[in-house]
């Protein structure tokens, strides 16, 4: 080294602070050798280390196995690189390489943010980041199963994306592929959205291979669940997905049985979800005047009823009373009503109807009357303009009816394991609620109507009507007005 | 060289490396980062509470990413002024009149300072077991389908924390390293940046495959990919050694790859270690 150099080193040395000198031959020479341990050592370490560890290099840079499920990685990118949020690699920094502790820092922001979002007053804007939160949660930790399903899970059903729940399970699969639960997660998801039905059955197929392959537990009978599923929708507060699944099974005439029980279940979503919508529409009519509307009819006219409208020829229509009632009107307005739509079988079919628009137009003209004639069971909508309340008649027989039948049950119930009746309706649903609250086995469709041990709520009660109580017998009678049958009637016979 | 003069030599080394550890185990800031550490490391029940039934998987973050940040910082705020410190007080003469070479003197402090290092989290590490052990047996979490929930306590557990050992091990030779040539403030800069420049060498291999192949349509740059190259080679990959991430999910690391790592780690912290010798002996003293 020449003198220059020398003093060039020394003075940049200086100017960090350190102070240099030539090591000695045999020093520089076990450094060359520790040197060249350590690079060549890091070869097979990291090597090694690449396989164990799913730390993506780039984010969602983990191979897929499926070309679909990679294209469905790709879409999701979108949440990424929006928001003010940062990624992956920025967490990464703030953590000095622990990704797993960011991780968890991330999950917990996602947890604040669904309560917070759950208060907050921004209509149709709430949960816009979630799947931004859960998909940055997976890229720091890809193994974590747990937060995985679980944030699938919210992301479907509070969320209400069902496409992010399916992508985010996708991500957790790459990552363990030794999991069965994450593809069978995915196909109970797919299996709740419309038209991904092939999908469904793609990811439990992959489900039964890796549970095979682990030779543990095996998913439980997917059978079972698809049979359930509409139910577990609706239960979720998805009556559109719940309606849909329903809706195709009342139309196979292949069960009989499976086919009556699907309407009977379909009547009763469809009264609900227009009754929300019409309850919707009070409460934006409230908004904007200030007051209730006097009628239903005042919503029409105020041009409110639209969304109502929209589900009403969608959905109603499937309804042999529906359908009886639109041939009475066609006879009634004759040709000037136009050839009631019909499908390739020759049956005014739901879908033939929703789509040809006739019952929307009958609806726009006047000549079929809802709201007041329109529930799916051929039955009116009351409304209370004092308090604003909205309920579908037929619902409400229905409901009345089975809570009627309950509480008999449970009224004997409770004379046999007190030998005495209850005084009244609050004191038989306190003792069933401290039963249910112990964790007592009980029938499963009592909990809805005793949980938190107070008395169940007539679905008239604005309207003045209640369940009657005799202590002295311990009968709960059904008014005369309840004793109706409302199932379905012969599809032929309405055909007529 | 006969078995005596090795003996004679590592006599040295010992002196040095116990009045290191006894000077080091005086020092409060070792106390204040311990206790820093524990409560952070307990904290993690808290933080656990909002965390959707994830409480035993945050304890195991948490508590793993504490033992491996405050040894760093033990070997940081103690390992930093060890050198200067003796230098300052002029008692470097003292110990360098008694036959003690220089390199004898650096590996001394060396062992000392990872002695001290190596108790705090060994105890910190224990601390973090126990508690880890007491929680998921009061609140062992659940799964969704009520599948056992990974174990707890367990062999990559046990791994993870050795590997935070011979992490600690490479940062403190870096601090010798830095200590020996440094001031104690700008030490404690370099040593701090390497730890963190060390953490996302991974990154920096990515960065390297970037510049090389091009991103996005743009030509690469061969000589960038190189020189990213040889500095993802040449920096302390401590990305290696953590292996918390797996830990957390009780995914046990292969023998082999425990075992290239440790001897990187080993090869490495003596790499540093030649050269803080070397760099101390041709040191002008004041």
């Amino acid at each position: 080294m020449t003198n220059g150099k020398k003093g060039l080193a020394h003075r940049a040395a200086g100017l960090l602070g350190v102070t240099t000198g030539a090591p000695g031959a045999r020093q520089a020479l076990a450094a060359a050798a520790l040197l060249a341990v350590a690079v060549l050592t890091q070869y097979p370490a990291s090597a090694l280390y690449a396989k164990t560890t799913v730390r993506a290099t780039t984010d969602g840079s983990v191979s897929f196995r499926e070309p679909e499920d990679e294209a469905r990685w790709v879409a999701i990118q979108r949440w990424r690189y929006v928001t003010y949020m940062p990624g992956r690699r920025w967490l990464r920094f703030a953590s000095l390489g622990n990704d797993s502790l960011a991780a968890d820092a991330v999950w917990i922001k996602s947890a604040g943010y669904v309560s917070s979002e759950f208060q907050s007053s921004q209509k149709g804007k709430r949960f816009e980041w979630l799947g931004k939160l859960y998909a940055v949660t997976m890229d720091l930790d890809p193994r974590w199963e747990q937060a995985c399903r679980l944030g699938a899970m919210i992301l479907a059903t509070v969320g209400e994306e069902t496409g992010g729940s399916v992508d985010l399970l996708v991500r957790g699969m790459s990552a363990s592929p030794d999991s069965w639960r994450l593809p069978y997660e995915a196909g109970v998801t797919c299996l709740m959205w419309p038209g991904h039905g092939d999908d469904a059955e793609r990811y439990f197929k992959l489900a039964v291979a890796r549970a095979r392959a682990a030779g543990g537990k095996s998913p439980p009978q997917i059978g079972v669940i698809k049979q359930i599923l509409p139910n577990l929708a609706a239960e979720a507060g998805r009556l559109d997905v719940a309606i849909a699944h329903a809706r195709a099974r009342a139309l196979d005439r292949s069960v009989p049985a499976v086919q009556a029980a699907s309407r009977r279940q379909l009547r009763e979503w469809v009264s609900q979800q227009l009754e929300d919508a019409l309850e919707d529409a009070v409460g934006a009519f409230m908004e904007r005047a200030g007051r209730n509307p006097e009628s239903l009819w005042e919503l029409r006219r105020a041009g409110m009823l639209a969304a109502f409208d929209r589900r009403f020829a969608q959905a109603v229509v499937v309804f042999e009373d529906s359908l009886a009632r639109l041939v009475e009107i066609r006879r009634e307005v004759g040709p000037e009503a136009g050839r009631l739509p019909v499908g390739s079988d020759g049956d005014a079919t739901p879908e033939a109807l929703a789509a040809s628009g006739f019952m929307h137009r009958m609806i726009l003209e006047g000549r079929y009357a809802p709201p007041e004639a329109a529930d799916a069971y051929g039955r009116p909508f009351l409304y209370h303009p004092r308090t604003g309340t909205v309920r579908s008649e037929g619902l409400a027989i229905v409901r009345v009816q089975r809570t009627t039948a309950i509480l008999r049950l449970a009224s004997g119930f409770f004379h046999r394991r007190n030998r005495r009746f209850a005084d009244s309706l609050g004191e038989l649903a306190e003792w069933i609620g401290r039963r249910i609250a112990e964790g007592k086995q009980l029938q499963l469709d009592w909990v809805p109507v005793f949980e938190g041990g107070r008395p169940p709520v007539h679905p008239l009660a604005a309207w003045g009507e209640g369940y009657p109580y005799d202590p002295a017998t311990g009968r709960i009678a059904l008014p005369e007005k309840y004793e109706v049958d409302l199932d379905v009637a012969a599809r032929g016979d309405l055909q007529k | 060289m006969t078995f005596a003069g090795i003996g004679a030599r590592l006599a040295g080394v010992r002196a040095v490396a116990g009045n290191t550890f006894r000077e080091a185990a005086r020092d409060r800031v070792l106390y204040l980062v311990v206790a820093f550490g524990l409560l952070v490391l307990v904290s993690g029940k808290v933080i656990g509470w909002v965390s959707v039934n994830q409480d035993v998987k945050i304890i195991r973050d948490i508590g793993l990413a504490s033992v491996s940040f405050f040894g760093a910082m033990i070997a940081l705020f103690v390992g930093t002024g060890l050198i200067q410190r003796e230098m300052g007080g002029r008692t470097i003469y003292t110990i360098l009149a008694r036959p003690v070479a220089r390199w004898q003197f650096v590996v001394g402090k060396y062992a000392g300072l990872f002695g001290t290092v190596l108790a705090a989290t060994a105890g910190m590490s224990l601390v973090f077991l126990v508690y880890l052990a007491i929680m998921t047996h009061l609140a062992p979490g659940e799964t969704l389908d009520g599948a056992a929930p990974p174990a707890a306590l367990g062999w990559p557990i046990v791994q993870a924390l050795v590997l935070t050992g011979f992490e600690l091990m490479l940062v403190t030779s870096l601090a010798v390293l830095f200590s020996s040539v440094s001031t104690p403030i700008l030490s404690a800069v370099f040593t701090f940046f390497t730890y963190v420049a060390g953490q996302f060498a991974s990154d920096v291999a990515w960065l390297a495959e970037m510049a090389a192949r091009g991103a996005e349509g743009e030509p690469g740059s061969p000589f960038w990919g190189a020189v990213l190259g040889a500095v993802y080679r040449l920096m302390p990959n401590l990305d290696l050694l953590n292996v918390r991430g797996t830990a957390v999910h009780a995914i046990a690391v292969p023998a082999g790859q425990m075992a290239w790592t440790i001897v990187y780690a080993i090869a490495y912290s003596a790499l540093v270690l030649v050269i803080a010798c070397a760099l101390f002996e041709r040191r002008d003293l004041p």
